[in-house]
């Protein structure tokens, strides 16, 4: 037997070394077996397809010819991207493909643009104290956005304005990449575009680490991506994102059995064990999720929804009542929101103190859920007020101050 | 009569409990009946939804006759509620039990009970006709007797999917049993009518009662047709794009090849493989129907099988000599993974030359006949052959 060992050549500092799933593939595409890079596997002499997929769609494939020596294959990510934004790039959605959106750009041509973009507007991205360059030239200048920042609890109305501790770690093409600081607050990161509705994105921060907020410039808007500061779980998230079944459940029970001590990170994870069926290794991890780290939702909602999954829905409720505010990932909001609506039909099977307390968290949290996303897996909702969420859209931007920054 | 095919005395081990509805004809809509709703929210009649659940239906029976599903048939429920056209077309269509509310809710009690046999059993559940929203996350299935003037609510004759779902989930009393794989396609739009968000809490009239749950681990992947907010599409009379799809890919774009740790060594498909087979396959299908539509999944897709191949589905190859010039003067080999000779192409004629391959690696050469033949020389590459089509260009001018 052979030994097959794997090295990846991403360039950023945030996924050199990122540990991604991998298939291993006999030449007749038998799955011989699926290991993370930092693993190895014994096989035959012979060819094998050793593949891995990343969250934005791109795939890595090598064909490779085993012999009696041991090897180690080198994964290439596809195509000449930028190493600095090899997050927005990879770990993205499939929308965030910075060559997509330059075909999309090179189709509809720069003069075309220029020619719809008002003289007055043709200004760059200002952020504090910094000026980006529009990278696709002069066509794309134009859009007028602002970015603000809150933070607390939406659900109770008690938000308030919050200048985001943002900086600027990478841009690249019509991409900018911004670190977030961690804190132990529910934040929100909110995007300002004149006729379009706001919206308000939950930004996955913990106290023991922030994030990254990747703008992308398009012909007439500016869009947001955010993506966790732990490598594993944003590849984890990014897969949550697309749909990758395989991936994600090879990714999710490994994050679990580290030591975490990143609670946005471990809550991904847990998210995805719990879409998966996998109670049995969530084992009491739910339980410590929510009480080491009581300020983030997400501890109670994934602890109700372990319960709940257990049978124990009393106690589920409980903790559903107990919610601390919106939750980071639309996950957590629609597990708690199709228990609480079935539990608050079921009234004989609870005390009553307790149903009334589930309609009262029930009433809280409908005027969000006709305007959340669910497709998108950090909570993202519209509405100038984040406390508030309606679909109206902004015909003028407010009046900048309290933190925010012009996108112009 | 609720079940249309019930096998379960043939089984020795546990099944597949299918449940198929398909409205194409609404009562009440225009051109319905003589009796029209109040409030059509802009909806018409279909005209190939019953088909279309109807080929579902005939599919699965091919599939469980060749013994490619991963469970056998237990039990099949199903209801058609076909425009007259499509009656006329497949005249089985009338045969079935209408898709109206009684009906469904029949069915849907005696589907889950016969998916009550065993956690082993598996079900699956596909409606196809129209479909709304009351707001994100939501899907309500609309049965053919919707927007009766008579029936109450303007929802009372339709289905909340999330209610239909929550129904199937394990009983609390340990001793009880139901299918721990359950598949939900909903092939319906999701549109959603201001006035189904104005007044969001539109009820639905409960399809059954639903109680508090036993542990549950039940892996319940949905495919959705269509985005929330959105339409699904279909070809005129004959069949949804969403249909077309997943045919396509139980027919070949799924597939993925065997797991060598024992078991079935038979190539197969699965949920974690639909995804992305369906998503490749809805966009072809239409764009070549000058349409959009964009799917989506909520739940595990694991990649336990859910059918499988006789045979590995074979990729239509395409192999190109370039130059062109260079054509005459070369032949081509294809070789195993092993580098044993598998066919030989010579003359290359027509040009590009077409056949079929496995999936997997092959060996491409392509040898320059009575050498010297400056400037050509001897083009050779191991690569991976995919589904559905693989394009080989084999460079004999260095």
């Amino acid at each position: 037997m052979t030994r097959l060992r794997f090295s990846t050549k991403f360039t950023s500092p945030e996924l050199r070394g990122l540990q991604l799933p991998l298939e291993v593939r006999s030449a007749d595409q038998t799955l011989i077996g699926r290991v993370m890079t930092s693993e190895s596997i014994d096989v035959e002499p012979g060819m094998y397809v050793v593949s891995a997929r990343m969250p934005a769609g791109q795939e890595i494939r090598r064909i490779v010819e085993v012999g009696d020596k041991d090897l180690t294959v080198d994964l290439v990510p596809p195509g000449v991207r930028a190493a600095a934004v090899e997050v927005a790039t990879f770990l993205g959605s499939s929308r965030a493909r910075v060559a997509d959106v330059r075909a999309a750009v090179a189709k509809v041509g720069p003069a075309a643009l220029r020619a719809a973009a008002s003289p007055a507007r043709r200004r760059g991205i200002e952020l504090p104290g910094k000026r980006v360059a529009d990278a696709v030239g002069d066509a794309l200048r134009g859009t007028v956005a602002r970015l603000r920042g809150f933070a607390g609890n939406p659900l109770a109305g008690t938000l308030e304005t919050v200048k985001l501790p943002l900086k600027e770690i990478a841009r690249a093409d019509n991409v900018v990449q911004y670190h977030v600081q961690g804190t132990e607050t529910t934040t929100f990161l909110q995007l300002l575009h004149a006729n379009r509705p706001p919206v308000n994105i939950a930004l996955p921060l913990s106290g023991r680490a922030g994030c990254i907020v990747a703008l992308h410039r398009e012909a007439e808007r500016v869009w947001v991506e955010v993506h966790v500061d732990h490598s594993e779980a944003g590849l984890l998230l990014g897969y949550q994102q697309s749909r990758a079944g395989s991936e994600e459940v090879q990714l999710g029970e490994r994050l679990l059995r580290q030591k975490l001590d990143d609670p946005i990170a471990a809550a991904i994870g847990a998210y995805s064990l719990l879409r998966f069926g996998r109670l049995d290794a969530l084992h009491d991890w739910t339980e410590n999720l929510k009480n080491w780290f009581r300020w983030l939702p997400d501890g109670a909602a994934v602890r109700g929804e372990h319960l709940a999954r257990l049978g124990r829905h009393g106690e589920a409720l409980e903790t559903f009542v107990g919610l601390p505010g919106l939750p980071v990932f639309s996950d957590g909001v629609a597990f708690v929101w199709e228990r609480v609506r079935l539990y608050g039909r079921l009234e004989k099977e609870f005390p009553a103190d307790l149903i009334e307390k589930a309609k009262a968290l029930q009433q809280r949290l409908a005027p969000f859920i006709g305007f959340i996303n669910f497709d998108n897996v950090v909570t993202t909702f519209t509405g100038l007020d984040p406390a508030r969420p309606d679909a109206e859209v902004l015909k003028e931007l407010p009046a900048a101050g309290g933190g925010a920054w012009d996108v112009t | 009569m609720a079940l249309i095919l019930d096998r379960r005395d043939q089984l020795s081990g546990p099944g597949l409990h299918v449940f198929i509805a398909g409205v194409s004809h609404y009562e009440f809509l225009p051109d319905g009946s003589d009796v029209e709703a109040e409030k059509t929210f802009g909806l018409r009649q279909l005209s190939s939804t019953a088909t279309t659940a109807w080929l579902v239906y005939q599919r699965l029976l091919a599939l469980d006759g060749r013994g490619l599903l991963r469970l056998p048939i237990a039990t099949v429920h199903l209801l058609l509620s076909p425009s007259a056209a499509e009656a006329d077309k497949e005249p089985a269509l009338k045969t079935v039990a209408r898709c109206n509310r009684r009906h469904f809710v029949r069915d849907a009690k005696s589907w889950r009970t016969c998916a009550s046999a065993s956690d082993e059993d598996m079900t699956f559940f596909y409606f196809a006709g129209h479909g709304v929203q009351r707001r994100q996350k939501d899907s309500v299935l609309l049965l053919d007797d919707f927007g009766d003037p008579d029936a109450g609510g303007t929802l009372a004759n339709a289905v909340d999917v999330q209610h239909l779902y929550a129904g199937m989930a394990p009983p609390s009393d340990a001793a009880a049993q139901i299918a721990r794989r359950q598949m939900y396609f909903i092939d319906a739009c999701r549109m959603p009518s201001g006035e189904f968000q104005q007044n969001e809490w539109m009820d639905v009239l409960p399809l059954w009662d639903v109680a508090l749950s036993g542990p549950d681990n039940v892996i319940a992947p949905k495919f959705y047709a269509t985005i929330p907010g959105a339409k699904a599409f279909a070809v005129g009379g004959q069949q949804t794009l969403f249909s077309l799809a997943l045919f396509e890919a139980l027919d070949r774009l799924g597939a993925v090849g065997p797991r060598s740790a024992g078991g079935d060594r038979r190539w197969r498909v699965t949920a974690a493989s639909l995804r992305p087979a369906i998503e490749t396959s809805l966009a072809a299908f239409a764009a070549k129907h000058n349409g959009e539509q964009q799917f989506t999944t909520d739940g595990a897709l694991d990649e336990e099988p859910i059918a499988f191949f006789e045979q590995p589905p074979p990729v239509d190859v395409e192999i190109r000599i370039d130059p062109d010039a260079a054509v005459t003067l070369c032949g081509l080999e294809i070789l195993t993974s092993k580098q044993k000779p598998f066919r030989t192409i010579d003359p290359i004629a027509p040009h590009p030359a077409r056949l079929q391959l496995e999936p997997g690696v092959w060996g491409v050469r392509a040898v320059v006949k009575n050498p010297p033949q400056p400037p050509y020389d001897d083009f050779i590459e191991f690569l991976e052959i995919r589904l559905p089509r693989a394009e080989v260009t084999a460079r004999v001018l260095p």
